[in-house]
């Protein structure tokens, strides 16, 4: 028998998921949920979202992460000294730590994105949470838009080329030339989209009734519970 | 309309009223920046109710004012906005005209049925269910138009409909149009190229500076005199054929060979080529014209001379001392990685040795919108920017997709005076394109794709083949 689910507690789960990732602080905290939800999330989630997309957010995380635990938590002791740069125990700790909570974050997202169908998740948050349908619609956008970003950022890449910046992201200014160009692009297109679901109606959107609670939601929530005791608890 | 706004006390629409009765065509016309867009964002309630905007004046449809009465304008309006793109806000088709549906209130079953009835009409059945990522432009836009009048709308609104549409499409368009109207619905056309709708519109409707400055019938319409003005005024009346001063295809002189390309094969997936045995010359100086359906592989053929498509086999050489090809993307957007225009142009000139006065001189608009974020300009003035950082590379070479959509006539006579005039300094350009009005005002040669592979036209030849497909000739 197939346990039914609601959509909406799927986006619970990722929200609950999501904040887990911040409050555990530890490696060994943050380890189990974050290889669960890293592991069936990528599995699930890579066939709706580019997988270029997924790669370059993996890389500015990595890259990120590593240069954050460089000049913020290089301490303690000495791991690995290449050149002039001594790479620290505390370092690779908070390397380990945002690379875990990256893979936590979009892990949970991208399992409840493999899981639902866009349209059945709007209608649950106002359904069964009674998120109002603009805030419903607004979240259920932003996975329209995922494939969007991929496109944005491939072209921007060719651009940079073309304008004489080097491939790699090496500093806060060559990132600042990638993400200035998506955001303005995303917002013009966030104006547009706004404008296209108020002139089909969303202000005038009503879904009434309530799925009833079923064995799937159960096993969901439970599993987010579990997680969360056992990051608390290690 | 006595007048309408974003901000109060900045008027952007003043006196314009008109009228349409049921099973007509409203043709409204103006050069960019004239409050067409505006227009439709006001009568369809969406200036005054998401915008911020205000209106003093009215909408009515039978009787209801839209801005006033009870009936919210999204239950009687279907508006199909100029890039689907950014209309299409699910990721499937059939996602897209339930999302309509199920807004407007409509009973689960009854919106499932209309909603595949209506794909299966725009020959979307098959692909109901793919991500909308994965349809072609053309079925983009035939998704934006079902979805648009899903709920059978009183009035129907077109916001420039043949902006980046290949001449297939334009006449998907038409034929659309054509049905609305023996379906008995008012369908309102903002566009300046009006020579697409001048056979079907029992009204056109002229703006300027925010203002209607006249109002023509279908007889007046008839008139040459009259076309003949309203060129004057930066509408696109007059079919290729009709154009009275056409310049034909003109020889001129031009270069040594500085490109060849022998064989080539493109594609995304090995197996399926998008291009096949693609060979062409280009000279110094010349200007090449690429033309053929969206999805034929025209942007693809632009993006391997540039380097930017591995995939492919066959030659691409470079000669006399030519390394490169500069890619302009029909997006000018794209281009901009700084916040304001000045900035834009002084990391033009840091980047390529040439002095910051010498690329600030190319704009014109430059003192007046220096401190403007480059995503703030106008289509035409953003498309200028990016052709002036083109330049400022210094390439032999600049390729340039679809650069004239969505310019209206001053804009791109403007832009046609900059490439000549980069053409007769030796700069040689590949432009794809749709728009008749490049192959018969500015290109030198033409190649057209089909079926995968590429033949050389007249340029004039390939400027009628276009208006043929579209229908206007």
């Amino acid at each position: 028998m197939r346990a039914r689910y609601r959509e909406s507690t799927l986006f619970l789960y990722a929200l609950g998921a999501s904040l887990l990732a911040f409050v555990a602080n530890s490696v060994k905290s943050l380890i189990l949920p974050s290889l669960i939800n890293g592991i069936l999330g990528f599995a699930l989630g890579s066939k709706k979202i580019p997988q270029k997309l997924l790669a370059a957010l993996l890389v500015l995380n990595a890259w990120g992460a590593f240069i954050n635990g460089l000049y913020f938590h290089n301490v303690g002791d000495e791991i690995v000294s290449i050149q002039a740069v001594t790479i620290r125990s505390g370092a690779v700790e908070s390397f380990l730590i945002l690379t875990l909570r990256f893979f936590l974050i979009v892990g949970s997202t991208l399992l409840m994105l493999g899981l639902v169908n866009v349209r059945d998740l709007i209608r649950s948050l106002e359904r069964d949470l009674r998120v109002p349908s603009g805030i419903a619609f607004s979240i259920a956008y932003a996975f329209r838009l995922f494939p969007l970003l991929s496109k944005d950022l491939s072209e921007i890449r060719i651009a940079r080329k073309e304008r004489g910046f080097t491939s790699v992201v090496l500093s806060p200014k060559h990132l600042r030339s990638i993400l200035l160009p998506m955001l303005n692009i995303s917002y013009e297109r966030a104006v547009w989209g706004g404008i296209s679901a108020e002139l089909r109606g969303l202000r005038l959107r009503k879904v009434s009734g309530r799925k009833p609670l079923g064995l799937g939601d159960v096993i969901i929530l439970s599993a987010l519970a579990l997680q969360w005791v056992i990051s608390l608890y290690s | 309309m006595r007048s309408a706004g974003y901000r109060v006390g900045e008027a952007v629409l003043r006196e314009t009223g008109f009228d349409g009765g049921e099973g007509e065509l409203i043709l409204v016309g103006g050069a960019s920046g004239s409050g067409k867009t505006t227009l439709l964002l006001t009568i369809s309630g969406i200036l005054s109710s998401l915008l911020g905007g205000w209106v003093d004046g009215s909408v009515f449809i039978g009787g209801e004012d839209l801005l006033r009465g009870d009936s919210p304008a999204s239950r009687l309006v279907g508006l199909v906005l100029q890039d689907p793109e950014k209309q299409v806000l699910m990721p499937t088709p059939l996602d897209e005209v339930l999302f309509t549906l199920e807004n407007l209130g409509f009973d689960e079953s009854e919106a499932l049925t209309r909603a595949t009835e209506l794909l299966r009409s725009f020959g979307l059945f098959d692909k109901k269910l793919d991500h909308v990522e994965t349809l072609s432009g053309g079925e983009k836009r035939r998704l934006s138009l079902a979805s648009a009048i899903s709920h059978k709308p009183y009035l129907v609104m077109l916001d420039e409909p043949t902006a980046s549409m290949d001449p297939w499409g334009i006449r998907e368009v038409r034929r659309f149009v054509t049905d609305l109207i023996k379906e008995g619905k008012t369908v309102l056309i903002v566009e300046h190229k009006i020579k697409y709708f001048l056979d079907m519109a029992d009204k056109l409707v002229l703006l300027s500076s925010g203002r209607k400055v006249s109002e023509y019938s279908r007889n007046e319409l008839a008139s040459r005199d009259l076309l003949k003005k309203l060129r004057g005024a930066g509408l696109d009346v007059e079919p290729v054929h009709e154009m009275p001063e056409s310049p034909g295809c003109k020889e001129r002189r031009i270069g040594e060979v500085i490109l060849t390309v022998e064989g080539l094969e493109c594609w995304h997936e090995r197996k399926k080529p998008l291009l096949k045995d693609v060979s062409f010359e280009l000279r110094r100086g010349e200007v090449l014209a690429l033309v053929g359906p969206n999805g034929s592989g025209k942007t693809t053929l632009l993006k391997t001379i540039a380097g930017f498509h591995k995939g492919y086999s066959g030659e691409i050489v470079f000669r006399g001392g030519v390394r490169k090809a500069f890619y302009v993307s029909q997006t000018p957007d794209y281009m901009f990685l700084e916040n304001s225009v000045e900035g834009e142009l002084r990391l033009a000139a840091s980047k390529t040795g040439r002095s910051f006065e010498v690329v600030t001189g190319k704009v014109p608009f430059y003192e007046e919108r220096k401190h403007y974020p480059p995503y703030r300009l106008s289509l035409g003035q953003r498309r200028w920017l990016t052709l002036v950082i083109a330049w400022a590379h210094k390439p032999d070479i600049i390729l340039m997709d679809e650069p004239t959509a969505g310019l209206d006539l001053s804009l791109l006579n403007s832009l046609f005076e900059h490439v000549r005039g980069l053409s007769e300094g030796g700069v040689s350009f590949i432009i794809s394109t749709h728009d008749p009005r490049v192959l018969l005002g500015l290109a030198d040669r033409s190649l057209v794709i089909e079926g995968g592979r590429v033949k050389e036209l007249e340029p004039c030849k390939a400027a009628l083949m276009l208006e043929s497909i579209a229908g206007v000739y």
